[in-house]
C-alpha cells in the first residue's frame, strides 16, 4: 500500500532509490517439517540462515551432522514411540521407518549434535482428521455471487480450528481475469505460485455449522485458472498458524517495506523454522467462464 | 470523599467572599476590535501593581478583591497593540468591562508588559502556546496546524509526508485532540499528509506536552486544545485561497447580537490523479477530501453567550489496481455541539456543552469477486459543564464534569458474510476539581483530581495531578509536576495510512491504559525578550492495548483475544530558547528522548524502541519582518534516524505442502533494532502582503523546501524475488519550490 502512496507523492516530489546492504550476522539453525494427519512421517529439512545480502545456496546451508528424532508423546507428555531420522542430502533427513501420523496426537522433534550441547526442540499437536462430505455444485461459474461451497465433517467447535485452502489447477491453460491482469507479459512466464494458490486463514467460527457438518466457503481469489481445480481445505495446527500469519511475505508479494516487517513466530527452541502439522482433504471442482 | 470536596469548595468560596467585602472587581471579555473575536490568553494588568490575569478559553477575564480606587488597566496580546484604559472602582462595585484590541501590522515582536503571574502562566510546565500566525508563516506546501506543532521540541513527525504528531514518546492515540471541547478522532486527511483543521478557522492552539491539568482526561500522554473562531461580528469578511492540492474558502459576518462563520476546504488534486492513473494504475483514480466548519455565536445578554457549531471532515480513496481488484477507503468525523457560556457573577464563570460525535472508517477491498469490508465507528453523545470560581486573588478553582454515552464498533465482512462484530457501548462519567493557589508572589501550587467511570467493565479510576512552581527571582522559575492519567480508547494505526486505523475501547478483560508522569523544568528570562527553558520528563505507560496485527481472521474470537497488552516508558530532556523583538522571532529547540515498549512474545519479551522515537532533535525557526510588506523565515530541522525493523538474516522455505514455491523468509533478531540515517532539512520562505486591485488584502508566499536537496530516507523496501534479499532506500522529497496566493476581502 505504501507503493501507491509513494507514487501519488511523486507528482509533488521526486523520489529516487539506491541500494544498500546491512551486515552483522549470526547464523541460526532452520527446521522445516510438515506433518500431515494419516500420511507417513515427512522428511525434515535442517539448514542454516544466511546474511541478508548473501546468496542462498541450498547445498551450502545444509546441515548434515544433526542427530534427529521425532517422538510420539502420550497424554502425559512422555515418550510413547521414537522415530529416528537419517541424513539424505541437501539438508534433508528421512525417517528410518515409515510410520503414519496420528491425528490428534502430539509429536516432538529433537535434534542434537555430536560434540556440543546444541539442542533443537519443537512440538506439534496434529489436528483431527475431517472429510468433505458433499459439494453442492462440482461445476461452478467463475465469480458468481456466492463463493464455492462444500460440506465437511465438523471438528469440535472448542478447538477453534484454523482453515486454509489450497487450490491446485489441473488444466492450467486459461487464467482468470484477476490473475491475467497481474501477469508480467514481458516475462512470458506464468508465476509458479499460480498453480497452487493459498488462501487467507479463516477461523472455524467464520463458517456455518449444521449438526456435525460445517459449510466451507472458498474465496474466488484463490482460483487462478478456469477448468478443473483440486481444492484442498487444510486444518492447520498452532505452529503453522503462527508461522504463516507472521511470515513477512505472501506468495504474491515479493517486496516488503520496513514498516511492515515483524518477527516470525516459530515455536522452535534452539533454532527457527517450522515444525507444524495439518489435516486435509480434497475435492475436484470445475470452474467454467 | 464527595462531601469533603464540597466542604472544601464552600470554605474557599465563603472565605473568599467574606474577605472580599467592600472590595471591587472588574471583569469582561477581551476582543479583536476589527472582528469582535474573543482573544484567548490575552493579558490584563493593573499597571503599577503585580495584580493581573489572563483570559480563559472563552476570552473572559476577571480581577477580584481590588481596593476601591483609580487604576490603569493594561491589556496586551501578541499581534495586537497594547491598550491602556483608566478605570475607577467604587466600594462593592463589580465593573463589567470588555476590552477591544487593535491588530498590529507587525504581528510579531510585541514586547508585552505582564504581571508576574501572567508570565508564569504563559510558561506553565509542559505547555506550548502556538501562535496562529506561525501556522501561516511556516507552511509546508500548505499552512497546517499540526505541522506547525511539529516545530516544537518534544513533538515529532513520522515523516515529511505526515502531519501526525508524536508527543514525548507517545503514540498518536495518547494525544487528545480537542476542537472546541469536542474530541476529534480523525485529525488527518490524505494518508496523513494534511491535518483536518482548516487554518482559516483556527483561533488558538495550545499543546500540553505532559502534566496536563485535571480538566482534561481520557489520554495518558498529551492534549492539543484547538479553538475555532466565532466569526467576525463587525463586518463581512471573505477569504479564498487556491492551491494545487486543495483550496479553501472562509466566510464570516455579523448577525444580530452575534456572528457566524463558515469555512470549507476541499481537495483539488483529482484531475491530476486521474491523468496520472492513466499511465500508472497504482495511483488512485479517485481521491478527495473535504472539511467543513460552521458556527453561529449569539450574545443575548452581557452574561450569556450561546454557540452552535458543526464540524465535519471526510476522505475517500478509490483505486483499481487490476481489472478485477478495487480498493475503497472512506473515513471521516462529524461533530456538532451547543455551548452556553454564563457568567453567574464576577467571580463565577461557567460553560455547558452538549455535543455529538460520529467517527467512521470503512475500508473495502474487492479482489476477484472476493469482497472484504471493515467498518469501525465511534458514536458519542456528551453533556458537560465546568465552572470557574475566583474567590480571591489567591485561588482559582475550576471544577466540572461530564456524562455521556459512547459506542465503539468493529464489523468485518468477508465473502458477503459478516465474519466479526464487536460493539462496546458505554455510559461514562467524569468529574474533576482543581485549585490553583498563589500563596505568595514566589509560589504557585496547582492541585487537582479527576475521576473517570466507564460502565463497560465497571472501571472507576482516580487521577491526582499537581504542579508546583517556585520563582526565587524575576528571571528564574522552577517547576515540577506529576500526574496519573487513564485512557479508555486505543488506536491501532496503520503505519502511514489513516484509512485503516481502528479505534477500540476498553471492556471486560481489556483494562484502561494508565500513565504516570513526572516533569521538572527550569524557566529563565535572562533578558526581557529572551527566554531559555529546560524541561525534563519521565513517563510510565501501563496496560497498553492494541489490536494484534497478525490475527488474520477475528471471527469467533473473544474480544480480549484481539489485543496485545504491553507497557512502555519514555524520558527526555528539552531545551528551548526563544527571542522576540520588534521584527524578529527566533526559536531554537533541542530534545533528547528515549521511548520504549514491551509486549509479551515480541522482541524476546524485552523492551524495544518505539518506532517513532528519535533520540536527538534540533530545530531552528527564524522569522524576520523585513519591512511593512516583506517577511522572511527559515527553518532548520535535524533528527536522529528513526528506528526500524530490518532483516538480520534470511532462509528459504521449500517443500511446503501448502505452497509450491520457494519462499524467502527474513530473520529478525530485534524489533526496531536498526536506525535509518539521520534526518536534516532546511526550508526558506518569503512573503509579501499587498492589495488585490483595491478589493481586499492579499498575501503572496514563496517557499523553498529542502534548500540543499538532502534526500532523507522515508523507508526501506526489501526485494525477495531473487535468492538474496536486496534493499532499496525510498527517499523523501528533494528541493521543492512552493507558491501560494491568498486574498481576503
Amino acid at each position: 500500500m505504501k507503493q501507491p502512496i509513494a507514487k501519488i507523492v511523486a507528482f509533488i516530489f521526486v523520489t529516487a532509490c539506491s541500494v544498500a546492504n546491512t551486515n552483522t550476522f549470526h547464523p541460526k539453525y532452520v527446521v522445516q517439517a510438515y506433518l500431515i494427519a494419516d500420511n507417513n512421517l515427512p522428511d525434515i529439512r535442517l539448514s542454516l540462515t544466511v546474511a541478508p545480502g548473501q546468496k542462498y545456496v541450498q547445498r551450502e546451508v545444509a546441515v548434515p551432522d544433526g542427530i534427529m528424532e521425532v517422538r510420539l508423546l502420550n497424554e502425559h507428555n512422555t515418550i510413547e514411540e521414537t522415530f529416528r531420522y537419517d541424513y539424505v542430502d541437501n539438508g534433508m533427513y528421512h525417517p528410518e521407518t515409515a510410520a503414519r501420523v496420528l491425528p490428534g496426537r502430539t509429536y516432538q522433534l529433537l535434534v542434537t549434535f555430536a560434540g556440543n550441547n546444541t539442542r533443537i526442540t519443537a512440538q506439534t499437536t496434529v489436528p483431527q482428521s475431517f472429510k468433505i462430505t458433499y459439494v453442492p455444485e462440482d461445476t461452478v461459474r467463475y465469480n458468481q455471487e456466492d463463493p464455492i461451497r462444500m460440506m465437511a465433517t465438523a471438528l469440535p467447535a472448542d478447538l477453534n480450528s484454523k482453515y486454509l485452502f489450497n487450490v491446485i489447477s489441473q488444466d492450467s491453460i486459461n487464467l482468470t481475469p484477476y490473475y491475467m491482469t497481474q501477469l508480467d507479459i514481458d516475462s512470458g512466464k506464468t508465476p509458479e505460485w499460480y498453480y497452487n494458490v493459498q488462501s487467507v486463514i479463516l477461523n472455524d467460527s467464520y463458517f456455518s455449522r449444521s449438526g456435525n457438518e460445517i459449510e466451507l466457503r472458498v474465496p474466488w481469489n484463490t482460483i487462478a485458472f478456469y477448468g478443473r481445480n483440486l481444492i484442498i481445505p487444510n486444518v492447520i495446527d498452532e505452529n503453522l498458524y503462527d508461522f504463516i500469519r507472521s511470515s513477512n511475505t505472501s506468495d504474491e508479494n515479493k517486496q516488503l517495506s520496513s514498516g511492515y516487517i515483524n518477527e516470525i513466530i516459530y515455536h522452535i527452541d534452539g533454532g527457527i523454522g517450522i515444525f507444524g502439522s495439518m489435516s486435509r482433504d480434497s475435492v475436484f471442482v470445475y470452474v467454467k467462464q | 470523599m464527595k462531601r469533603g470536596i464540597i466542604v472544601i469548595i464552600l470554605i474557599i468560596v465563603i472565605s473568599g467572599l467574606s474577605f472580599g467585602q467592600n472590595t471591587a472587581s472588574v471583569n469582561g471579555f477581551v476582543k479583536d476590535q476589527t472582528s469582535g473575536e474573543t482573544l484567548i490568553m490575552a493579558h490584563i494588568l493593573l499597571k503599577g501593581t503585580t495584580t493581573g490575569t489572563a483570559t480563559n478559553t472563552s476570552g473572559y477575564y476577571t480581577l477580584v478583591d481590588l481596593q476601591p480606587g483609580t487604576y490603569t488597566l493594561a491589556c496586551t496580546y501578541i499581534g495586537y497593540k497594547r491598550r491602556e484604559i483608566t478605570i475607577t472602582l467604587d466600594p462593592n462595585q463589580h465593573l463589567r468591562f470588555d476590552i477591544e484590541l487593535v491588530p498590529e501590522k507587525l504581528h510579531l515582536g510585541e514586547v508585552v508588559v505582564r504581571s508576574k503571574r501572567q508570565k508564569e502562566e504563559e510558561r506553565d510546565i509542559g505547555v506550548s502556546q502556538l501562535e496562529t500566525r506561525l501556522i501561516y508563516d511556516t507552511p509546508f506546501v500548505q499552512p497546517d496546524v499540526l505541522r506547525a506543532l511539529q516545530l516544537l521540541p518534544g513533538v515529532q513527525a513520522s515523516s515529511d509526508l505526515s502531519s501526525g504528531v508524536y508527543v514525548r514518546g507517545g503514540s498518536p492515540d495518547q494525544t487528545l485532540i480537542s476542537l472546541d471541547e469536542t474530541t476529534v478522532y480523525n485529525p488527518t486527511h490524505f494518508f496523513g499528509f494534511f491535518s483536518t483543521f482548516n487554518p482559516d478557522a483556527v483561533k488558538n492552539v495550545r499543546l500540553y506536552k505532559g502534566g496536563y491539568p485535571a480538566k482534561f482526561g481520557d489520554r495518558i500522554g498529551s492534549v492539543i486544545d484547538i479553538h475555532y473562531k466565532d466569526g467576525n461580528n463587525k463586518a463581512r469578511e471573505n477569504t479564498i485561497s487556491l492551491g494545487l492540492l486543495s483550496s479553501r474558502l472562509a466566510l464570516e459576518g455579523p448577525v444580530k447580537k452575534g456572528s457566524w462563520i463558515i469555512t470549507l476546504r476541499r481537495s483539488t488534486l483529482e484531475p491530476v490523479l486521474r491523468t496520472l492513473n492513466k499511465y500508472d494504475p497504482d495511483i488512485p483514480e479517485n481521491v478527495y477530501f473535504w472539511d467543513f466548519n460552521g458556527k453561529v455565536t449569539l450574545s443575548p445578554s452581557k452574561r450569556d453567550k450561546l454557540s452552535l457549531s458543526f464540524y465535519s471532515n471526510s476522505d475517500y480513496v478509490k483505486n483499481t489496481f487490476e481489472d478485477s481488484s478495487t480498493m475503497h477507503l472512506r473515513h471521516g468525523n462529524n461533530t456538532g455541539s451547543m455551548k452556553w457560556t454564563h457568567i453567574f457573577s464576577q467571580k463565577i464563570f461557567s460553560n455547558f456543552i452538549a455535543a455529538g460525535n460520529y467517527y467512521y472508517n470503512v475500508p473495502r477491498m474487492l479482489e476477484a469477486g472476493t469482497d472484504y469490508k471493515r467498518s469501525n465507528h465511534i458514536k458519542e453523545f456528551t453533556f458537560k459543564g465546568n465552572i470557574e470560581i475566583i474567590p480571591n486573588l489567591h485561588h482559582e478553582i475550576d471544577f466540572g464534569g461530564l456524562i455521556g454515552t459512547r459506542e465503539v464498533a468493529l464489523n468485518d465482512y468477508y465473502l458477503q458474510k459478516k465474519s466479526y462484530a464487536s460493539s462496546v457501548s458505554n455510559v461514562f462519567a467524569d468529574w474533576y476539581l482543581q485549585d490553583t493557589w498563589y500563596p505568595s508572589d514566589h509560589w504557585k501550587i496547582e492541585m487537582g483530581v479527576r475521576s473517570n467511570f466507564y460502565s463497560s467493565g465497571n472501571f472507576l479510576r482516580f487521577s491526582p495531578r499537581g504542579i508546583i512552581e517556585y520563582k526565587p527571582a524575576s528571571f528564574l522559575q522552577f517547576q515540577g509536576a506529576f500526574g496519573i492519567y487513564h485512557q479508555f480508547l486505543s488506536l491501532s494505526e496503520n503505519d502511514q495510512i489513516t484509512g485503516f486505523d481502528i479505534w477500540q475501547s476498553t471492556s471486560n478483560g481489556v483494562n484502561p491504559m494508565s500513565g504516570l508522569q513526572y516533569l521538572f523544568g527550569i524557566k529563565t528570562r535572562p533578558f526581557s525578550n529572551l527566554t531559555f527553558d529546560i524541561e525534563t520528563y519521565y513517563r510510565d505507560m501501563r496496560n497498553l492495548f492494541e489490536l494484534d496485527p497478525l490475527i488474520p481472521d477475528y471471527s469467533g474470537l473473544p474480544y480480549k483475544q484481539l489485543f496485545l497488552f504491553g507497557r512502555g516508558y519514555a524520558y527526555g530532556l528539552e531545551i528551548t530558547m526563544q527571542k522576540q523583538s520588534k521584527r524578529l522571532f527566533t526559536m531554537v529547540g533541542y530534545a533528547y528522548s528515549i521511548s520504549k515498549r514491551k509486549f509479551p512474545g515480541i522482541n524476546h519479551n524485552e523492551y524495544y524502541p518505539s518506532k517513532y522515537n528519535r533520540t536527538n532533535t534540533f530545530r531552528v525557526v527564524f522569522d524576520y519582518q523585513l519591512n511593512r510588506r516583506w517577511k522572511f523565515n527559515t527553518i532548520f530541522n535535524f533528527a536522529s534516524g528513526q528506528p526500524y525493523t530490518g532483516p538480520d538474516g534470511m532462509t528459504q522455505i521449500i517443500h511446503s505442502p501448502i505452497s509450491s514455491i520457494v519462499r524467502q523468509i527474513m530473520v529478525i533478531n530485534h524489533i526496531n533494532g536498526k536506525n535509518m540515517p539521520d534526518y536534516h532539512r532546511l526550508d526558506l520562505g518569503f512573503s509579501r502582503t499587498g492589495h488585490f486591485f483595491g478589493i481586499g488584502r492579499s498575501e503572496l508566499q514563496f517557499q523553498i523546501i529542502n534548500v540543499y536537496s538532502h534526500r532523507n530516507t522515508w523507508f526501506y523496501k526489501y526485494d525477495f524475488s531473487g535468492s538474496m534479499i536486496s534493499r532499496e532506500n525510498i527517499r523523501l522529497l528533494p528541493i521543492l519550490p512552493s507558491i501560494s496566493y491568498t486574498i481576503k476581502w
